[in-house]
């Protein structure tokens, strides 16, 4: 979902810059404030995960492929706003040293993967992990879901960015939204699979780094190091 | 390192330097949408991929060292070390700020156990 340069206009890219520069800001805010000493290291694993295996492409049919946006991964993980400052540490790094997303399209792809994803799938998965039955699996079922969902929201959210906002014209609107969403509803399946094999990984081996780890049956509860 | 940051960085390196070069070439969801609206009209090949390319423009920036992330396990090594340090690094930053306020000059404490 990596937008290039070319796809949105000044203005949409000046806009989604600021909205995305506040939220970095507020997301480096919260870190100071809530995150826990020892959770570090897990900012900087899933930093380096979600760029890892948003490398790697996979088939979905119809001559399309989709990787990870891995928001949701992050956000289940750290809560909605760290998922805000990794996915932009991947964002950025993507830009500078890969030439992935235009890099006047940073902020756009920001607000799209760290704003709309992350923090956006964030909150879903928090109020959808507290009517799920408070188990591994109703945890997992909430962050799939929650994953699927901020693929298909983004996808919306881009498809808006692309028109209104950008090369393509207001009058693409509903082609280029019915296209993509149907494309990143098959992704997200994708999206789910793997967002739920993170998420499992962490729980098996240290629940206690998981930020939302009150939502979990009481011996995945977080534990004072 | 905790054992944790270890294998965590473990796993994101066999995937990025490894898994990687698994990766489908087709077009991503985005592309690919493109290609079947905006680009729809031209025909299906090397006009519809050219239509893709004039959509996207040329890069602001081209300076990037491994563009498209050619020479895939060397990309892989560096983005994820490279983002690993950026994230652990800025965060590790700001809580040393919030300590140096609360904690009157005191020395921090270790950090990571």
């Amino acid at each position: 979902m990596h937008i290039p340069d070319g796809f949105i206009s000044g203005s949409t890219a000046v806009v989604t810059g600021v909205v995305s520069a506040g939220a970095v800001a507020y997301a480096l805010k919260e870190g100071r404030e809530t995150l826990e000493d020892r959770q570090i290291p897990l900012v900087g694993v899933t930093a380096a995960f979600v760029f890892a295996v948003q490398m790697i492409n996979f088939p979905v049919g119809l001559g399309t492929s989709g990787h990870l946006v891995g928001g949701a991964l992050a956000s289940v993980l750290l809560g909605p706003w760290l998922a805000a400052l990794v996915l932009a540490v991947v964002l950025l790094v993507q830009a500078l040293a890969f030439a992935d997303g235009g890099i006047t399209a940073l902020g756009a792809n920001v607000l799209l993967m760290g704003v709309v994803a992350g923090v956006g799938g964030g909150y879903a998965f928090r109020s959808l992990a507290r009517v799920l039955p408070r188990t591994s699996t109703g945890f997992l079922t909430a962050a799939g879901v929650t994953a699927w969902l901020s693929v298909v929201v983004a996808s919306v959210v881009c498809s808006v960015l692309i028109t209104f906002g950008g090369v393509f014209g207001a009058e693409e609107f509903g082609p280029v939204l019915a296209s993509m969403v149907g494309l990143h509803a098959l992704i997200g399946i994708g999206e789910a699979a793997i967002t739920v094999a993170a998420v499992s990984a962490v729980l098996a081996s240290r629940p206690d780094l998981v930020a939302d780890s009150q939502l979990l049956p009481a011996r995945g509860r977080a534990v004072t190091a | 390192m905790t054992s944790f940051a270890l294998a965590g960085l473990a796993v994101a390196l066999v995937a990025g330097m490894i898994l990687s070069n698994l990766a489908s070439d087709s077009p991503d969801g985005l592309e690919s949408a493109v290609l079947r609206t905006q680009c729809a009209d031209q025909p299906e090949g090397e006009a519809r991929d050219a239509c893709l390319e004039e959509a996207a423009g040329d890069p602001v920036y081209d300076a990037a060292p491994l563009p498209d992330y050619e020479i895939t396990w060397l990309s892989g090594a560096l983005g994820v070390l490279v983002c690993f340090a950026i994230a652990a690094g800025l965060v590790a930053l700001v809580r040393d700020g919030t300590r140096g306020a609360r904690g009157g000059g005191a020395p921090p404490p270790s950090r990571v156990t």
